[in-house]
């Protein structure tokens, strides 16, 4: 009969752990740096094979004219240079970013709200926290088709409510250049749901103690949730910003449901053009030139985020 | 006693981990061979044709491919068709990644890019060497449908369907209404725009309310601005209509002339529609018919609509309970009715592993059984000419259709008479330039911004992709 035996290995002088194996056997160290690698190993092969190569591919493929059928023309920099002289280039970039600067703080702000309403210990809140975490777990294309429905100026919910409530007709939330990017950032903040999540895990990783000594210290509750939830939540705050910076950076799905990019690229997202340049134009290499330019966008503002977050990340077990 | 110790349990977990992951990014194993020498040997001959087939265009084609398929590799043992089914928005890119992979699916469609699209990028194999190989007799395929996909002198793709832009019309509206329904020849100048408009306002009413709101007629500008032709003139060129555009004929456009004061008029009277004479719905309340019914007329609540042949195919799967009928499109104020023609053709990819096979079944779906089905079945008018009467045959067993096999058989004939091919099947890269038509006339439509200046950022844009493919 099998037994599971914890205790095969002894220290050795120096503290080190070695087997009792016989004397060619490899050293402890030796022995699990291998089996770490052979645990590692298929996550490895497909990082490599799903990930690094065709990112290395593609960086190819940004100097080259590439439309997956004809072979690869090199070019040099002219992707990148017919992307500096395009205005679509720009306006999708603008389009992008503007919805970052705006959508990710909101998104920020709105999830730590509700994850302190979510903290509170009332009776229900359970099925709440469940509730605002649905939106999250349903695919884009979906709520996409939703939104849609609820924007629809004449048949969707919200002019529907807006004439009813204040007698006022509303928008063509998706037909207007001014009023698109509001109602994507609104389907947008629709699923904040995951980010709701991490706040709340973390509200509940901060020590009642806290609190406590605060309130001795005759701080309300504005006072407490400024100089305790804040700096105590400032790690997740962080780690929330760069994802959600690099989720807006990507939008795509839910802009190729609702509006296409339109009226007028007014909603036209970076990556709904690298898509349509990649699969509706036959330009894959100039969409691989758009990608590796993302790419570089990206890591610039995370590697801003990271180096500013240490005058307002407070890490309790120190930096 | 043999012990099991915890790091022996988590190497032997590892392992078989590990191999699990392996195997399942190894190849399949090949079959076992057949029992019996001989079908071994023929189960390796067999050709494989992949197919590449759109999963979102109505039960009718869904059930032809399937049906089609079947016929032929009864009949052809020695070739299997694998289909592989995407929808529209995810076909070309689909096509592409087989290509990337370096294996391109045998047949496929024109649907998304256009047939000139495909040509220009390389992707498909002239058929003519298979068609002199074979004996094929072409001269049952309708000549235009034949022309549209021949480029340098070759012919490039085979045509299955060739339909014209035509006005669909709601006779049980028509009929409420105390009107006499459009008439079916394409050469009676008395159906003009103005005799449209009047109908349509006769059976418009409550066009605020869409809760009861019914509208008289949509009319779309068309592919790029097409429909224009029927004023006189063509987005490409500055002498006259699409028969003076170079473009279409090269497939590469090299001059636009959006920004024109007849060009204003044509989109002052589409836009007028909706927020003047108020008979046609706006852009959003499109959106939500097309998105519960499908195609807006299918709601029972428009009177016409303008669009190509192919939305017979709605009839064909809803089959509505009100009556129905086909028009060919009105005079324009040139004086002219030119319908754009739009073909669908089936390619054969370029590096295709079994091309042979691919041309059979080709041959199969446009000139034998398969083209019979796809006229009865589909809702698309066949290019076959063969089958035309199949095809009408198949609208009129739709008991809401209320015309005489005369009458549906002129609108086809005198519209084919007058039309020409449209710029989505005849210029090269038209995703790009829809694409940008679309965004950039998107504010018009909705009437936030003049015509004038909407006129002036589509020229603008497209004079920025002909300096960019320049």
């Amino acid at each position: 009969m099998a037994t599971l035996d914890t205790q095969t290995s002894r220290p050795n002088s120096s503290g080190e752990r070695v087997r009792g194996r016989g004397r060619f056997a490899p050293s402890l160290r030796t022995e699990e740096a291998i089996w770490f690698y052979i645990f590692l190993g298929p996550w490895l092969v497909a990082f490599l094979i799903f990930t690094l190569i065709p990112m290395g591919a593609s960086l190819v493929l940004s100097f080259a004219r590439y439309n997956a059928i004809q072979p690869v023309k090199w070019i040099g920099f002219q992707n990148f240079v017919l992307l500096y002289h395009d205005p679509v280039f720009w306006k999708s970039m603008r389009v992008t970013l503007l919805y970052t600067v705006i959508f990710v703080p909101l998104q920020l702000g709105i999830s730590m709200m509700l994850s302190l309403l979510l903290n509170l210990r009332v009776p229900g809140m359970r099925a709440m926290r469940t509730i605002y975490y649905l939106p999250s777990i349903l695919p884009a294309v979906v709520t996409g088709l939703v939104w849609v429905w609820l924007f629809n100026p004449d048949f969707g919910l919200f002019n529907f409510l807006l004439y009813k409530i204040a007698g006022i007709h509303g928008p063509n939330w998706l037909g207007s250049e001014s009023w698109v990017m509001s109602a994507v950032i609104i389907s947008g903040l629709w699923g904040m749901g995951a980010g709701v999540i991490i706040f709340l895990a973390a509200m509940q990783g901060i020590s009642p103690e806290l609190y406590e000594a605060s309130e001795l210290d005759g701080a309300g509750l504005w006072s407490q949730f400024l100089n305790v939830t804040v700096p105590m939540l400032s790690p997740v705050i962080l780690y929330n910003l760069l994802i959600g910076m690099i989720g807006a950076l990507q939008t795509f799905e839910r802009i190729y449901v609702m509006t296409r990019g339109g009226p007028n690229y007014a909603s036209y997202f970076y990556n709904l053009y690298l898509y349509d340049n990649a699969f509706g134009y036959f330009k894959l290499g100039l969409a691989s030139a758009q990608a590796w330019i993302l790419f570089v966008v990206i890591m610039l503002m995370t590697f801003i985020a990271l180096r500013t977050s240490g005058r307002w990340v407070f890490y309790s077990g120190g930096r | 006693m043999q012990t099991l110790n915890r790091r022996t349990f988590l190497k032997f977990s590892g392992i078989v981990a590990g191999s699990a992951a392996l195997a399942a990014c190894a190849a399949p194993a090949a079959p076992a061979p057949a029992a019996g020498g001989e079908q071994a040997a023929a189960a390796q001959e067999q050709a494989l044709v992949t197919y590449l087939v759109r999963t979102d265009i109505g039960t009718g084609m869904l059930e032809w491919n399937d049906k089609a398929v079947a016929d032929f590799t009864e009949k052809r043992p020695d070739i299997k068709v694998e289909m592989i089914g995407v929808p529209w928005g995810d076909y070309n890119a689909k096509l592409l990644a087989m290509f990337a992979a370096g294996t391109p699916p045998e047949i496929s469609a024109n649907y998304a890019a256009g047939f000139a699209t495909f040509y220009s990028n390389g992707a498909i194999t002239p058929l003519d060497d298979f068609v002199a190989g074979t004996n094929t007799d072409l001269s049952i395929i309708e000549q235009a449908a034949i022309n549209a996909v021949t480029r340098q002198g070759k012919m490039w793709a085979m045509p299955l369907a060739h339909m014209p832009v035509l006005a669909f019309y709601n006779k049980a509206m028509f009929d409420e209404a105390g009107l006499p329904v459009p008439p079916t020849d394409g050469n009676d100048k008395s159906w003009n725009l103005d005799k449209m408009l009047e109908a349509a306002s006769a059976m418009a009413h409550d066009v605020e309310d869409p809760t009861k709101a019914a509208w008289g007629m949509s009319f779309p500008t068309g592919q790029l601005g097409a429909y224009c032709w029927r004023w006189g003139f063509d987005p490409f060129n500055d002498k006259g209509g699409p028969e003076l555009t170079e473009a279409y004929q090269t497939g590469k456009v090299t001059e636009a002339f959006y920004d024109r004061p007849e060009m204003a008029e044509f989109f002052q009277w589409h836009i007028d529609l909706t927020y003047k004479h108020g008979v046609a719905p706006r852009p959003s309340d499109t959106d939500a018919m097309t998105q519960t019914v499908g195609w807006p007329i299918m709601s029972g609540r428009l009177g016409m609509a303008v669009d190509g042949a192919w939305q017979f195919t709605n009839f064909v799967s809803v089959k509505p309970e009100w009556e129905w009928g086909v028009a060919p499109l009105p005079y324009g104020p040139a004086d002219l009715n030119t319908p754009p023609l739009f073909n669908d053709s089936w390619m054969l990819s370029a590096g295709a592993k079994f091309p042979e096979a691919g041309f059979d079944f080709l041959k199969y779906l446009a000139l034998e059984n398969g083209s019979k089905l796809y006229a009865e079945m589909t809702g698309f008018f066949p290019a076959n000419k063969e089958n035309y009467g199949i095809f009408f045959d198949a609208i009129q067993a739709i008991p809401s259709f209320a015309m005489t096999r005369e009458g549906i058989e002129e609108v086809f004939n005198t519209s084919f008479d007058l039309g020409y091919p449209t710029p989505g099947k005849t210029l090269e890269s038209f995703p790009e330039w829809n694409t940008a038509f679309n965004q950039t006339t998107a504010p018009m439509m909705n009437n936030e911004t003049t015509v004038a200046e909407g006129l002036v950022t589509l020229q603008t844009q497209m004079e920025t992709i002909i300096a960019t493919k320049a």
